[in-house]
């Protein structure tokens, strides 16, 4: 079987240059040495781009990071344990180095709703979901916090017997009763 | 993600997931794809598609490098199909590649994403992506990256 160089080799001599560039890529081909001083000089580069981030790009790293971690979350169909708006929210605040104090000042909510909100025994309004959007610099849209909200609310309704029980007492003539 | 019909000159979903035992023997078997992608099994590879289609479009192979915090792209193949003047469908490199950033951010690598320089595609890189060239290596992070993601990505 032909290596990927050789097969790449033939694709240049099928398809234009552009052709090539946009719809392949192999790594050049390299001896040992050129391979460890290839790997030496990626990594000289990325710790220089490291030490050379500014706290704003650190921050503005950080809440990408958030971004994209709450959007492959609301993206999946699946319920995960360990992730919430509670937890999220206190990512966020690790990135900001805020505390609740200057978060819930930041956004104009009493401490205590906050400290509700990060410990699971209340849910974000609308409203907060805004201001969180617009806290984050536009950043983290408010429909990522709504959708988080909304996967919450859809594990409670598959799980909550005992609320369920508890209205089936109070609905009255019911159009088609099961069997 | 945005794929681009150019036919029926309107945007479609794509779907990336990650490449399955079953898949390996479907490209192996597909004339659509040339490279030996049996090979990248050790890697992260991810094949590309349409919603509520089967066929993969293209495939991209990435190897993490956690302690450097960056991901390297090793390979990248687009299908027979869609290469060329008479290409179905457009715009799947970019959004294997962006997809390739967003993995960068959430794995808190400031959407930090390489490859190895070589003389024809560093043109195309450089201008269509924006990655920027440094000895004998391309990369793209930070704004660059959300950008690409914020072009292929989002709907």
């Amino acid at each position: 079987m032909k290596n990927n160089q050789k097969i790449y080799n033939d694709l240049k001599k099928k398809y234009s240059k552009k052709e090539v560039a946009e719809n392949f890529y192999v790594p050049k081909k390299m001896t040992p040495k050129e391979k460890k001083q290839s790997a030496e000089e990626i990594w000289d580069i990325r710790k220089k781009l490291l030490q050379g981030l500014s706290p704003e790009d650190k921050i503005y790293s950080g809440l990408l990071k958030l971004k994209y971690q709450i959007k492959s979350y609301i993206d999946n169909s699946l319920h995960d344990e360990s992730k919430s708006v509670a937890i999220y929210l206190k990512e966020y605040m690790t990135i900001l180095n805020k505390k609740q104090k200057d978060l819930s000042n930041d956004l104009d909510i009493h401490k205590t709703r906050l400290s509700r909100i990060l410990n699971n025994r209340e849910r974000i309004s609308l409203q907060l979901a805004y201001r969180l959007e617009i806290h984050s610099g536009d950043i983290i849209p408010a429909i990522f916090w709504w959708k988080l909200v909304q996967k919450e609310i859809e594990k409670e309704i598959k799980e909550d017997k005992k609320e369920r029980k508890k209205e089936k007492k109070i609905v009255k003539n019911i159009a088609y009763p099961s069997r | 993600m945005k794929l681009w019909n150019t036919q029926k000159k309107i945007f479609e979903e794509g779907i990336i997931d990650l490449v399955s035992k079953e898949d390996y023997l479907k490209i192996k078997k597909s004339s659509q794809f040339q490279f030996n992608w049996s090979k990248e099994k050790d890697n992260l590879v991810f094949k590309i598609y349409k919603k509520n289609e089967e066929d993969i479009l293209g495939l991209i192979s990435l190897i993490d490098f956690p302690r450097e915090l960056r991901i390297e792209i090793h390979l990248l193949e687009i299908s027979k199909n869609n290469i060329g003047k008479n290409k179905i469908i457009d715009r799947l490199a970019g959004c294997l590649i962006a997809y390739t950033c967003n993995l960068a951010f959430e794995k808190d690598y400031d959407g930090f994403v390489s490859l190895i320089s070589k003389t024809e595609i560093v043109k195309l890189y450089k201008e269509k992506y924006g990655f920027q060239e440094k000895g004998n290596h391309l990369f793209s992070q930070l704004h660059n990256s959300d950008s690409l993601i914020n072009e292929y990505l989002l709907l």
